[in-house]
């Protein structure tokens, strides 16, 4: 067998050498731990914006294909509107309001949450516009624009003028 | 003061761009009311973006009102209310909101 001889000075020098390393482990995982900690805000951050991107494109493609069709009946001075969605998603009319045409241009009559739901293809018939907040217009006489709002920012206009009613 | 209350500027800029896409403001309508010289312009706008939207200025051809900042919760109408004098007909209005956002409509008076 050989034995080792081991020099005090080197045992002394391990020894320091070991602290060092101690040292040195401390600041790498504190460094991995605040570079980990970076990362993960930004990625986090970066997560945020492409749902924010996605959300984006997603109403805007949704937004450019709603579309509503309208047909009526004018009783007097009562209008039924038909409203048919003839574009490619669900429509959801949120609001509708009249608007005076002539003269000092009031709002007539304005309703919040009429929550009108169609699927495409499907259509609401015989909507009374006089009855818009029991407001009872007579669109006889009253020349107006009627505003049908869905959720996605769209709006749909009738336009009533001399008793006539005009619209897409 | 765009990226003030922010952890970094990288943060930052991701936060405010994701906040500006979730922010949308459709111009619905303009009418106006009263006579002349005194009328005053309103445009009906809806928030149908999923963050409420604060309106900081309001453009309309190339005068710049400075309004009362205006929040408009999400999924809601609101009347905004400009008085300013038009001449001519066709104009075009801009909404710039507290984002940065710029929503623009064109318009045609009597």
């Amino acid at each position: 067998m050989t034995r080792l001889k081991v020099h005090p000075a080197k045992i002394k020098f391990h020894g320091k050498r070991g602290i060092t390393n101690v040292l040195g482990a401390l600041l790498f995982v504190l460094a991995i731990v605040l570079i980990t900690g970076l990362i993960a805000t930004v990625s986090n951050e970066f997560g945020n914006y492409v749902r924010s991107a996605d959300y984006l494109y997603n109403i805007e493609r949704e937004r450019s294909n709603e579309g509503l069709v309208f047909s009526h009946s004018l009783q007097g001075g009562a209008l039924y509107l038909n409203l048919t969605n003839c574009g490619g998603v669900s429509l959801n009319l949120v609001r509708v309001m009249v608007i005076e045409h002539d003269g000092s241009s009031d709002i007539l009559a304005a309703s919040d949450g009429i929550n009108i739901l169609l699927n495409p293809g499907m259509s609401r018939l015989n909507y009374n516009a006089s009855d818009i907040s029991n407001a009872n217009l007579d669109f006889s006489s009253v020349n107006a624009t009627i505003l049908f709002i869905s959720t996605r920012g769209n709006s749909f206009v009738v336009v009533v003028r001399d008793g006539q009613a005009y619209h897409s | 003061m765009y990226y003030s209350g922010e952890a970094g500027l990288l943060s930052g800029i991701l936060r405010s761009n994701s906040d500006q896409n979730f922010e949308r403001l459709g111009m619905i309508y303009f009418f106006e009311n009263g006579t002349a010289p005194s009328r005053t312009l309103y445009f009906v706008v809806y928030n149908y973006g999923a963050r409420n939207a604060t309106v900081d200025k309001v453009v309309i051809d190339t005068v710049t009102t400075s309004v009362t900042p205006l929040t408009i919760p999400s999924g809601e109408v609101t009347f905004l209310q400009v008085n300013q004098t038009l001449s001519g007909t066709n104009h075009v209005v801009s909404i710039i909101t507290g984002r940065n956002n710029v929503f623009s409509m064109q318009f045609r008076t009597e």
